[in-house]
């Protein structure tokens, strides 16, 4: 057992030496332009993009009227120029399929609570089914928080994380190379163009999630109710293609949720004043000009509540 | 529980710590709660299955031992097999049964429809089966005892690191390993890990890996032309090697560590120089269940010649159906079966043929020219095993034989994916090819290398998992058998 014992822990230290060293080869040498690891490795994503530069503005920039989180609900449907506009100012911290465990990490690390007025989470259907692996692993590569990308990490228990953990520590010795594409100010990515959905009705589905996203939901609200982070959840609109019966059955289940915490749901996802044909960059994000409208839609209904004010 | 998620990495380890802890007499006991928790794990209620089966064997053994006679066992013998195989039937050809009678009602223009099942096919039914009527036939036959201790006899039917694919294990070599008392061994320790961890790179860095380009090409077969359709069989050629002698490796290794030998049950198959000993090399316990348990019992090859030959067609085609309710499998069967007969009746011609162009005076190339012959004909039944139907198989076979090679379709096919993981499952699919002999030597225990080099190669194969391994926990394809 002994003998195990000390040619297990040899070995060990060999694997993570050897692991550590082609890890950071891997991410140092390019092809094309992009490290190797990126083009070899199962579940890697890149560094730099709209990500990494909404984290570094924001660390800039840490005091808000009002603070956006979600996934590119979030970052593709609230304009913080649109609320500029109005008097508030906003960020938005919205990434890539964000994970709800990932925005409850992001919530505890990086969000500056003591400088959010507001801090409004896009919630959706779709946010309930994935198994968070992209949201972590953009996250993982671009937010500025060591803790918060370990705990992403652990929290997902999978090799690809711990590869992303690995190249993490690479990344610190090179530039960010993923182009900014969409990028627009504060967090926000815009989508000029219109896919033109079609006004056929889809059929009926049911509102179906994952046990361990709930469980995230509810650690996120306790969180927000025990630490004073005012937050308020809203549904952007959606084409009224989308399942009203999912909808419907979705909005009970967060009503259920917010039950007792004195937070807030605004849903818009059946608000007729979008078309499917205008206001939708495809069959669930919003373009510009959906934008333009549902952020003013909810600044009125932000100043009507007096949820932005200043003390 | 597959072998290849974060379940099986807590489980395991956890497992083999109380197993080491516990005094012998415990042991048992606790590899049956796991053996049924790992099972347990898939769909809790089929373990009822299980017991059904433990149970139904362990009291018809028990009976056929007190009866001297074997005149007067025989009839408890069929109680054991036709309960069995109702499970199979029931749980695994019913539909295949009422769609094909289906079919024929309807050529009648009746539109009777008999009713089809929505019964999930329990993970590793075939198996669990097979080894029990096994050890029911062994008893009938005097080989064995029947086993008095329930829960050694529950644990040979459910051991958890062969329960849900194999090795077929028989009770003459498994039954008695569980009351021996096993001390920690480095040395079986260490070879049972690097066993395990070659099965693990085998499943999620060949099989895994290349297997996303096949399930492609396969899903779109009707969008590709001949070539892109025969490189992708032979890469599955590889993929379900890989896969099934991955997951074997691993149970074979995880049994090791806990001090039980299981059977070998790959032998660096597409190195057989003809198909007879492809199948001494391919699920080595599948094929002799049926040489000993069906083949032997229908006479094996002391007959007269058509006698032997339907002998062989008849094992070939129920171990195609074994695999799985479909005429893809019968077919898959039943070439091997027409290879074998072939290969009988063409023996003399083709020993004078060799002779007469000087083949035989350069052994080495004719075991070159052996060797490609076979694998051909193992490429060309695995098709008709992966489609989804016996018209996909032909349509691939003809683009295959029509020389429907169109080389755009094949650069398309590449571009449709990510070219640089494909290049590099490739690559690593060649240097394994190149290796594998070598290091089923090393994990078996047959070749010994210098410690320090040892070190190296395994912490390389632990580098190509973490950096090349496709971690989406993908079913073993042998599962659904």
């Amino acid at each position: 057992m002994k003998r195990f014992g000390i040619n297990g822990f040899i070995f060990f230290l060999l694997c993570s030496t050897l692991y550590m060293g082609s890890m950071l080869l891997l991410n140092s040498v390019k092809l094309g332009g992009t490290p190797i690891a990126f083009r070899f490795i199962d579940g890697v994503t890149w560094y730099g993009g709209d990500t990494y530069q909404r984290f570094k503005d924001y660390s800039t920039s840490p005091d808000n009227d009002l603070v956006i989180i979600g996934s590119s609900h979030a970052y593709r449907g609230y304009d913080p120029r649109i609320f500029e506009a109005n008097g508030i100012t906003a960020f938005n911290l919205g990434s890539h399929s964000q994970s709800i465990a990932d925005t409850e990490i992001l919530i505890e690390e990086v969000l500056d609570k003591e400088q959010t007025r507001l801090l409004i989470y896009e919630v959706y259907p779709m946010l309930f089914e994935g198994d968070g692996f992209e949201s972590s692993s953009f996250l993982i590569a671009n937010c500025p928080s060591d803790k918060a990308a370990l705990k992403m990490a652990c929290n997902l228990s999978d090799i690809r994380t711990v590869n992303m953990l690995a190249l993490r520590v690479g990344n610190k010795f090179i530039e960010p190379y993923a182009p900014l594409e969409g990028y627009t100010y504060r967090g926000y990515c815009s989508n000029t163009d219109s896919v033109g959905i079609s006004d056929k009705s889809k059929s009926e589905k049911h509102f179906k999630f994952k046990k361990e996203h709930a469980a995230s939901l509810k650690k996120l609200i306790e969180y927000c109710h025990e630490n004073a982070v005012n937050l308020l959840l809203v549904t952007h609109p959606q084409p009224l293609t989308a399942s009203a019966l999912q909808f419907k059955e979705f909005n009970e289940f967060i009503a259920g949720m917010l039950e007792g915490t004195g937070f807030e749901h605004l849903d818009y996802s059946r608000n007729e004043s979008f078309s499917p044909r205008d206001h939708f960059y495809d069959s669930h994000h919003l373009n510009q000009s959906g934008v333009d409208l549902f952020n003013s839609l909810l600044i009125q209904k932000l100043k009507q509540k007096h949820l932005t004010s200043r003390p | 529980m597959l072998f290849n998620s974060k379940a099986f990495f807590l489980f395991f380890p956890l497992v083999c710590i109380f197993y080491f802890m516990l005094p012998q007499r415990f042991r048992w006991a606790l590899l049956l709660a796991a053996s049924y928790y790992f099972y347990m794990a898939w769909k809790a209620e089929y373990i009822l299955l299980i017991v059904l089966s433990t149970l139904i064997d362990y009291l018809v053994s028990l009976k056929m031992s007190g009866i001297d006679s074997k005149q007067k066992r025989k009839p408890w013998l069929w109680v054991s097999l036709s309960s069995n195989l109702l499970i199979l039937l029931t749980f695994k050809y019913y539909n295949f049964f009422a769609e094909n009678i289906r079919e024929l009602i309807s050529l009648s223009g009746s539109d009777y429809l008999l009713p089809i099942s929505s019964l999930i096919l329990p993970m590793g039914i075939s198996f669990y089966t097979f080894q029990t009527m096994a050890y029911s036939v062994d008893v009938y036959q005097g080989r064995i005892k029947a086993e008095k201790h329930l829960g050694y006899f529950a644990l040979y039917v459910t051991y958890f690191p062969q329960l849900v694919a194999g090795p077929i294990e028989r009770a003459e070599n498994l039954l008695h390993q569980f009351r021996v008392h096993f001390k920690f061994e480095y040395p079986r320790v260490a070879l049972g890990l690097k066993q395990m961890l070659w099965g693990f790179f085998k499943k999620v860095v060949i099989a895994d890996g290349i297997g996303v380009f096949v399930d492609h090409a396969f899903q779109y077969s009707d969008q590709y032309d001949g070539l892109t359709m025969g490189l992708a069989t032979t890469l599955f050629a590889f993929q379900i090697y890989c896969d099934f002698s991955g997951y074997s490796d691993i149970a074979i290794g995880a049994a090791k560590i806990m001090g039980v030998d299981l059977m070998e049950n790959f032998r660096t198959p597409y190195l057989s120089k003809n198909i007879s000993e492809f199948w001494s090399r391919w699920h080595i316990s599948l094929s002799t269940w049926f040489k000993d348990y069906l083949y032997i019992p229908l006479g094996g090859n002391r007959v007269v010649k058509w006698r032997w030959y339907y002998n062989l067609m008849l094992v070939f085609l129920i171990s195609g159906f074994w695999h799985g309710a479909n005429w893809t499998y019968i077919i898959w069967g039943a070439l091997h079966g027409i290879y074998l007969v072939l290969a009988i009746i063409f023996k003399g011609f083709n020993a004078r043929w060799t002779n007469a162009i000087g083949l035989m005076k350069r052994p080495r190339v004719m075991a070159f020219l052996n060797i490609g012959v076979t694998f051909i004909l193992a490429l060309f039944a695995w098709i008709f095993f992966r489609s989804d139907d016996i018209s996909q198989a032909m349509d691939i076979v003809k683009k295959i034989f029509y020389f429907d090679f169109r080389i755009h379709v094949l650069e398309d096919y590449f571009l449709r994916q990510n070219v640089s993981k494909l290049l590099i499952s490739m690559a690593v699919l060649a240097a394994f090819i190149l290796f594998d002999p070598w290091m089923d030597d090393l994990v078996k225990g047959r070749k010994i290398i210098p410690r320090l080099q040892s070190m190296f190669l395994f912490a390389g194969i632990i580098l190509c998992i973490m950096l090349l391994g496709n971690f989406g926990e993908v079913n073993f394809i042998y599962f659904q058998f």
